[in-house]
């Protein structure tokens, strides 16, 4: 939930003081009143933006009896998540500069969602329930979420059959538990899990995931193996280097013996 | 120079000389004073922060996970003008069954009531820094690991798995049942000899850390205003009531308890709590507590005792490189072993409920090393091919607060002891429905009526009737 921004502020406006701008003379002396009229003023903030984020995220019932899952998805994506959708005629839609989107139901009637760009959206847990209906989605872009934790990617499962590109890089909430949770999208060819600050050895992971799941290449791992295999063939040709000079040396020695 | 500028100088020596010598006396005087103070916090009989006071509202006996619950989600609905009091004998937790629990939680339960209170607790977990977070701290992390139990079932327990797969179903809980040859697709380490059916569960099921959640909920308890007493209970003063409970004829009269005697550490002191509601959260301990207050020795209701009693479980840590890898639930066998995969190192975590003829003694929390050899490995390396090679690294005891009678909690009053009250008789997941039942209780407590899940068929009332309600997937 907005658990990452009420920890941040709660309780700590001096902190809040301090963060905006270097204003020292105000950090220093802050008489009581003013600090009861911050703290409401925070107090306020956090509510109004716990309840947009839960007001965002839930799943009406009424938009899928209207639409139809596939196009109450892309609503809902469009219009509260900020995302990118992509149908299977090829056309991505999206907002333009002036926040408006236009998703033409006679263009996408009997389309489906393949993919899904929500990179820095803020979708949470309970937003998921909004694409659970999706059956043919095939690259979900999570980048950047703040909201996305071990939960929520263990309630991915739900496209276990259709998922073959997956992109998690630099969402703060992740750690390797939830990126073990990963085994059952079956599927995958592709995970980007990069700048994850919570994950300390993605190599470990990668490679039992590259175990679990068989299509599955990632490029850590192959690039491990190639500069294994790079090493190797250094060392081969470094040996075949050594061994030939000495060669060469003996050689001459005996030349220069029976000379 | 003048002969004023050395009067000046002469003065100032004068005075210096008077400045040090009063400097002196002065720096002694408040060397005096801190040997008072120092004498002060010395005095044995000077206020210390273990002492509580001398009542209180409610007072929990038992500060484990279901505790610190109970504490906690009353403080939340109440946090100004109510004295909440957690007495606890081991602050350290080292023989607590919270701490050396295995941490598994599941909705697969037969009884609805258990689903709704596991519901809850994944619930919870998942929301715990808007719940636990302490200003100015990091926020809990109780490092759950979202993979799921596995059950599986014989011919003879297909039915009783349908049947609690319908239930589990109804309540909203995410389980799927899986044939032999899915199984086999799925986890092809299974050796499927046997099996007919399995049950797995996809969401809100799977391990954490115990120890976090209980660090987390005393950390947060304690900044809303719980007191956490280092004592023991000893004893409780009763009192009758001089007013009947059920109109003037009635010979029943209602037993309020009036003090709760702590036995205090570090000395011989006695100290005497008043309390107005007193819980009974002491887990394995609960029946032993019940004895104290005569539970079990009496008349009509009172002669019903607490049927709660410790039970020594074992937990085994081995290490098996070849053995099932990331997609590895916690699996659990027909025969009622269980294992689970821990951390990413190839190491394992099992263990085995014995039968009624093999429980081992409660004295002590050793670990009898010929129970796995002898009887959890064969098993084991009949279900995983792979466990035939392992080593068994370490292992620990704990106690599980066993409900004799059908394994399943006992919550809610005492008909006779009108101010004592039960959280009692998880038989092994209490941890799971820890945060659930403190819900409950607060409900209970405050507002004298269930108001989210309605645990009155978990009362103690069930065993004066002698109408057991058995669970039937206990593991």
């Amino acid at each position: 939930m907005a658990a990452s921004m009420r920890v941040a502020v709660r309780g700590s406006s001096l902190r809040l003081l301090e963060c905006c701008s270097g204003c020292k003379r105000i950090t220093k002396n802050v008489p009581q009143r003013s600090m009861s009229v911050i703290n409401y003023w925070t107090e306020q903030w956090l509510n109004w933006t716990t309840f947009n984020l839960r007001r965002k995220n839930v799943l009406v019932e009424k938009r899928v009896e209207y639409w139809g899952s596939e196009l109450a998805a892309a609503h809902w994506l469009l219009a509260h998540q900020n995302s990118a959708v992509q149908f299977t005629n090829g056309h991505w839609y999206a907002k333009n500069k002036k926040g408006r989107y236009y998703l033409p139901r006679d263009a996408v009637k009997d389309e489906y969602i393949i993919s899904i760009d929500a990179k820095r959206s803020r979708i949470t847990y309970d937003g998921l329930e909004n694409l659970f209906l999706l059956k043919h989605l095939k690259y979900l872009s999570l980048k950047g979420c703040p909201h996305i934790d071990d939960f929520c990617l263990a309630r991915l499962h739900h496209f276990k059959d259709s998922l073959t590109h997956l992109n998690i890089s630099e969402c703060p909430q992740i750690t390797e538990r939830g990126l073990a949770s990963l085994h059952s999208l079956k599927k995958l060819e592709r995970l980007n899990m990069k700048n994850l600050p919570q994950v300390d050895s993605p190599e470990l992971i990668s490679v039992m995931l590259e175990d679990v799941l068989p299509n599955l290449k990632l490029q850590v791992v192959s690039q491990h193996v190639a500069r294994h295999h790079d090493m190797m063939d250094a060392a081969a040709s470094w040996r075949k280097r050594t061994e030939d000079s000495l060669k060469q040396n003996t050689s001459r020695d005996e030349k220069n013996a029976k000379n | 120079m003048g002969m004023s500028t050395v009067c000046r100088i002469a003065r100032r020596c004068v005075y210096s000389t008077c400045k040090s010598d009063m400097s002196h006396f002065v720096r002694s005087m408040s060397f005096l004073s801190e040997f008072q103070k120092s004498l002060k916090e010395k005095d044995s009989f000077a206020p210390t922060e273990n002492r509580p006071a001398d009542e209180a509202d409610i007072v929990i006996i038992g500060g484990g996970l279901v505790g610190s619950s109970i504490a906690y989600f009353l403080k939340r609905k109440i946090v100004r003008g109510m004295r909440v009091v957690v007495i606890e004998r081991d602050p350290a937790y080292t023989r607590a069954s919270s701490s050396l629990s295995v941490g598994g939680i599941r909705q697969q339960f037969s009884l609805p009531e258990n689903i709704q209170l596991s519901m809850y607790g994944a619930e919870f977990l998942r929301n715990i820094k808007e719940h636990l977070t302490v200003d100015d701290a990091d926020p809990p992390d109780v490092q759950f690991n979202p993979y799921g139990y596995l059950f599986l079932a014989t011919e003879k327990g297909v039915r009783q798995m349908k049947t609690n797969y319908e239930i589990q179903r109804e309540l909203g809980a995410k389980v799927e049942l899986l044939t032999v040859t899915k199984l086999k697709e799925k986890f092809p380490w299974i050796n499927t000899d046997g099996i007919e059916l399995a049950s797995y569960g996809t969401a809100n099921e799977g391990w954490f850390d115990p120890w976090c959640l209980l660090t987390a909920l005393k950390q947060k308890a304690k900044s809303l205003g719980v007191q956490y007493v280092h004592g023991n209970v000893t004893g409780f003063t009763i009192k009758k009531d001089k007013i009947p409970k059920n109109g003037p004829y009635d010979p029943y009269y209602d037993n309020r308890i009036q003090n709760v005697k702590i036995s205090m550490p570090n000395g011989p002191e006695v100290r005497s709590l008043a309390a107005t509601v007193v819980v009974n959260a002491a887990g394995p301990q609960a029946g032993h507590l019940s004895k104290l207050l005569k539970i079990g020795e009496g008349n009509n209701e009172m002669s019903v005792s607490l049927p709660v009693e410790p039970r020594k479980r074992y937990v085994y840590f081995y290490h098996c490189p070849s053995g099932p890898g990331l997609d590895c639930p916690l699996v659990v066998d027909p025969t009622g072993a269980y294992f689970r995969r821990e951390g990413l190192g190839g190491n394992f975590i099992c263990g085995l409920s014995p039968s009624e003829e093999e429980e081992p003694s409660v004295n002590n929390l050793n670990v009898d090393y010929d129970w796995f050899e002898d009887r959890l490995w064969p098993l084991l390396s009949k279900r995983v091919q792979a466990f035939e090679n392992l080593k068994l690294k370490c292992a620990w005891a704990g106690f599980y607060d066993y409900n004799t009678v059908d394994q399943n909690a006992i919550i809610g009053g005492h008909p006779v002891i009108s101010n004592f009250f039960f959280a009692n008789g998880f038989s092994g997941h209490g941890i799971q429905q820890a945060p659930a039942i403190g819900r409950a209780m607060s409900e209970l407590l405050l507002e004298q009526s269930y108001k989210t899940i309605d645990l009155s068929r978990f009362g103690f009332q069930r065993f004066i009737d002698q109408q057991p309600l058995p669970e039937m997937l206990v593991v």
